[in-house]
């Protein structure tokens, strides 16, 4: 095939393409309605959940656990905690396919500053979904509620002069001294099975709880 | 008798007359702002970016999509599926690589005014498949993934809103996503990205769509959205 054949059948497949291609555009001007899928029969498996500021939501658990990681470092703080709260535990939630998860703790915190050293993680059967932050990341903050439901076999380490490792299970226990109290921690290993983020009702957008930056996310 | 080179125009022309006349609506009915598109990715990825995405009820799930293998084939991937009811971007680039003949050749489709901070880019009822995402300081001076409002997470991809009905009502599982436990999901009152590179399988705006400064490229060699600037 000549290269002034092979340039010319490359324009008109380039073309072809691009005219193809805009085929796909149809006009879909209205909102969609979709089909309205209960969380289970009649609903039955959405879970009522109160949280710290005493309002409701009532989500369809997706079951899957997020993992959130961090790793020790030699002389650094690679995370504070402000104003811890063990609000219920142990509880048992319900998960839309109908499933329970038990020995969870209703636990709060007011801020949750992390370092680079912080890996999210949701390692479900079929996928993987990790968010990796490069830089320090900032959940929560003056004002701000993070109400977290975690397996009572996450662990945190927390710097008094030295590392001190403790389960949320077992960190329960000493509520009436630990509660709003704040950390510098040495690592972290929480399985959280659900986690909100809020201002107390009355106000709304403008404080932004979540923030990321340098951020990967990954879908594997 | 020496052999013809050149391009021959009058081949070309009627395939060029309609691509350039589909060109036109389009361009017409982005300008009327009554464009609601879907753009399907066949098969490969296609990159993606902006330098600033607002949007306003939004939600992120684990979702599936059907992609073809080739030869009738087909098969299953997971993705992110982003959506949100209202957003607002600051420039956007979407390409795509393809293979003809050996050749490698890019179609890529940008639009935004050229400014930095300006949300020129409206629409409503958007939907991208996520394969990857980055987020990376930028010359606007910002950087990252931000949520605000009432965040959840971990609630079933199908439970996760975005869009409301014409009751007022937000309609369930805008994302169509498997109904069921094991689809994680972020539901957020407003979701905040800043020069936002990534990979997706498709994209899909189901409302108004406004997109100044619209254009599509058909470029030879690799020259997708991941090797230019930052749209703005």
């Amino acid at each position: 095939m000549s290269r002034a054949l092979r340039g010319r059948l490359l324009i008109l497949f380039a073309l072809v393409a691009l005219v193809l291609g805009l085929s796909q555009l149809r006009d879909d001007g209205t909102a969609a309605q979709a089909a309205q899928p209960p969380c289970g029969p009649n609903d039955a498996n959405r879970q009522t959940l109160n949280l710290y500021d005493g309002s409701q939501v009532r989500p369809c658990l997706s079951g899957a656990v997020l993992q959130l990681n961090i790793v020790r470092g030699l002389f650094q703080t690679p995370f504070r905690v402000n104003k811890i709260r063990f609000v219920e535990g142990p509880v048992t939630l319900t998960m839309a396919d109908g499933s329970t998860r038990s020995n969870l703790y209703h636990i709060t915190f007011e801020s949750f500053l992390i370092d680079d050293r912080a890996s999210l993680l949701v390692d479900a059967p079929n996928y993987d979904l990790s968010l990796a932050p490069d830089a320090s990341s900032t959940i929560g903050g003056s004002g701000v509620n993070i109400d977290l439901w975690v397996t009572g076999s996450s662990r945190l380490e927390v710097r008094v002069l030295f590392c001190f490792g403790f389960s949320i299970d077992g960190l329960s226990g000493l509520s009436n001294i630990l509660n709003g109290t704040s950390w510098d921690g040495c690592s972290l290993d929480f399985d959280i099975v659900f986690a909100t983020l809020y201002r107390p009702a009355g106000s709304s957008t403008g404080t932004f709880p979540l923030r990321m930056p340098d951020t990967t996310i990954e879908v594997r | 008798m020496p052999a013809a080179t050149g391009t021959r125009w009058r081949r070309t022309g009627v395939l060029m007359a309609l691509a350039f006349a589909t060109l036109g609506s389009l361009g017409w009915m982005v300008k009327t702002n009554v464009l609601a598109a879907e753009i399907v990715v066949q098969s490969n990825t296609a990159q993606f970016a902006t330098t600033e995405l607002y949007g306003v009820d939004t939600a992120f799930g684990m979702s599936t999509v059907s992609r073809s293998t080739g030869a009738g084939g087909t098969d299953t991937r997971q993705v992110l599926r982003g959506g949100f009811a209202k957003g607002q971007l600051d420039g956007l680039c979407v390409s795509q690589k393809q293979q003809v003949l050996g050749q490698t050749f890019t179609i890529r489709l940008t639009a935004g005014d050229g400014v930095v901070g300006t949300r020129e880019i409206v629409g409503e009822n958007a939907m991208f498949d996520i394969v990857t995402l980055r987020t990376t300081s930028g010359a606007n001076g910002k950087n990252g993934l931000m949520l605000d409002g009432r965040s959840l997470l971990g609630v079933a991809s199908h439970d996760a809103t975005t869009i409301k009905g014409p009751d007022g009502q937000f309609v369930e599982n805008p994302l169509r996503a498997p109904v069921g436990s094991g689809y994680y999901a972020i539901d957020a009152d407003v979701g905040h990205l800043y020069n936002a590179r990534g990979t997706i399988y498709q994209g899909e705006i189901g409302g108004p769509f406004s997109a100044p400064g619209l254009k599509i490229d058909v470029l030879p060699g690799d020259v997708g959205c991941a090797s230019q600037p930052l749209p703005r």
